[in-house]
């Protein structure tokens, strides 16, 4: 098919800027995939950080197993609760007894068990914000037999107030990428394009569509994007393979990831392409300015 | 077949490259524009291939009006005109059969079909034996007859030429003017706007004079006269 030929013409014809090209899309890519790369971390790390977001209600002394049971269901049926456990005072007592590691002789001197039974709330994602959080535990304050609430309310906004910042620069950064490689890649392929100027100048004059004028160009964007997000995400994942032991389960890298940046390669040398052609479209041909002979 | 009604064109404000333009171009005519350097002759070429708009006024080719032409059409209607130039326009990477057979392409031709149509084309400008060179290993005029094999092989119903014999010898000149002149017989249009007077003077064919954009003189009449040729 002639556009394929076309295709595989100009990029043999062109190695020197086809090469240009493939190592502007790779260093692209390359960021692009380091940014993926950091934005899953940060939501996985803001992930585990909220896990932790939950309200303990502590008990009074002296309930009965029948009142703690419905407790845990008046608790249990608000909306938001994901899920409750019970703490006993004895299981409060070897947990504290662990934290203390070393210093838990120190806990030997004691005659009763000073602390007391509590719930663990356990909230859903969408609930763990301040207000909803501050609802929820001034309900579960309010029932009886709870004698106190705690949810770290600072931490939880000061958490909240920070994940909302990472994510909008997150997402300022990854639009500033993502335009910033469209443009740099057009504005490559412009030169290649500019080369073959006049073959475009003699499709228009015999009659070519545009569309078929663009193809050739898209096909060889499409490749060299392809191949330069392959390569792009194999060094990805040579970097990481060395770093992943130091790094422990902080990284995570996947196969999704590999493929999201073949993807954005592929749009990149097809957008690229698709902006420089265009800009060549339409030229005049004849203007070949008077001789004056 | 061109229909070209009370046209303007304007470049840069109050500079008129061509004005009040009227012109009527019927089937199978042979017709030189002529006036000196500037006049305006390659503008009103471009006019007729849509590569330009009128400022003011209409240009009607082949049914297509320049008011109201779509992008999209544009490639339809030139595959309806064949246009040469003074720099032949050649690809300087693919050889003489390439270069004819890239018209062809570009337009999906199925390909048992390029392969005719080209190698007879090649056929009807002389250049058979050399239909594996590339451009830089021929002469101007054979350079130019590729450009007209090009040209032809979507078989036209009309031939532009601009300036056809600006860089070749006298030799070629002669040859290209004979070629169009065959072209012209076989029922195309040939318009080919030219400032060497004197391949027009003694032409039996109808002559539009441009000057300073305007039309000066038109004889509308082709007159029959095959001394012409002999008497270059
Ligand atoms: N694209 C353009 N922009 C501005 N002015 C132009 C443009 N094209 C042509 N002109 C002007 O319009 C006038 C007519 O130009 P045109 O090229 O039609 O002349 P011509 O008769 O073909 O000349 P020549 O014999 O030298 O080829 C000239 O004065 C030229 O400077
Ligand atoms: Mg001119």
């Amino acid at each position: 098919m002639f556009i394929l030929r076309e295709a595989f013409r100009g990029l043999s014809k062109n190695k020197l800027m086809a090469l240009v090209t493939f190592g502007v899309m790779f260093f692209s890519l390359f960021i692009f995939g380091l940014f993926l790369i950091s934005t899953v971390n940060l939501f996985l790390l803001i992930q585990k950080a909220e896990e932790k977001v939950g309200i303990s209600a502590f008990l009074e002394d002296e309930l009965s197993d029948n009142e703690i049971e419905s407790l845990k269901r008046d608790i249990s049926s608000l909306m938001g609760v994901q899920e409750v456990i019970f703490v006993s005072k004895s299981e409060a007592f070897e947990k504290f007894r662990e934290d203390l590691g070393e210093d838990s002789d120190l806990l030997e001197a004691l005659e009763t068990n000073p602390l007391p039974a509590s719930f663990d709330i356990k909230l859903y994602e969408s609930f763990k914000d301040p207000k909803n959080l501050e609802s929820i535990s001034r309900k579960v304050d309010a029932m009886p037999g709870v004698e106190e609430i705690k949810y770290g309310e600072e931490w939880v906004k000061i958490l909240d107030r920070v994940v909302k910042v990472l994510v909008g620069i997150d997402l300022i950064l990854g639009v500033i990428i993502s335009f910033s490689s469209i443009f740099v890649v057009a504005n490559t392929i412009k030169l290649t394009v500019f080369a073959r100027r006049k073959q475009i100048e003699i499709m228009e004059l015999v009659g070519a569509t545009h569309r078929f004028i663009i193809s050739p160009f898209l096909v060889e964007g499409v490749i060299e994007g392809i191949l330069a997000g392959g390569f792009a995400s194999g060094l990805l994942f040579g970097i990481y393979n060395i770093f992943a032991a130091r790094l422990g389960d902080f990284i995570q890298v996947t196969r999704e990831l590999f493929i999201i940046v073949v993807v954005f390669g592929t749009l990149l040398g097809y957008i690229g392409s698709h902006i420089s052609v265009k800009k060549f479209l339409r030229a005049p041909i004849g203007t070949e300015l008077p001789k004056g002979k | 077949m061109i229909q070209i009604y009370d046209t303007d064109v304007v470049f840069h404000k109050e500079w008129y490259a061509l004005k009040n333009i009227n012109l009527k171009i019927e089937k199978g005519e042979f017709i030189f524009v002529t006036g000196p350097s500037g006049c305006g002759k390659t503008t009103l070429l471009r006019l007729m291939y849509m590569d330009i708009f009128p400022t003011k006024g209409e240009v009607i080719v082949a049914g297509y009006h320049s008011s109201s032409i779509k992008s999209k059409e544009i490639p339809f209607l030139r595959r309806k005109i064949g246009v040469i130039f003074q720099d032949f326009k050649l690809l300087q990477d693919r050889d003489l059969f390439d270069n004819v057979s890239f018209a062809l392409q570009v337009t999906a031709t199925p390909r048992k079909q390029i392969k005719e149509k080209v190698l007879k084309t090649i056929a009807d400008v002389h250049l058979s034996h050399k239909r594996d060179s590339f451009p830089y290993q021929l002469s101007g005029g054979e350079q130019q007859r590729v450009s007209i094999a090009r040209a032809l092989v979507r078989e036209p119903f009309i031939l532009l030429a601009d300036e056809p014999t600006g860089n070749v010898d006298p030799e070629s000149t002669k040859q290209i003017l004979e070629l169009l002149k065959d072209i012209n017989a076989s029922g195309t249009a040939v318009i080919m706007a030219t400032h060497e007077i004197h391949l027009v003077k003694k032409s039996p064919f109808r002559k539009i004079v441009v000057k300073m954009g305007e039309v000066i003189e038109d004889t509308k009449d082709n007159l029959k006269e095959e001394i012409f040729l002999d008497n270059l």
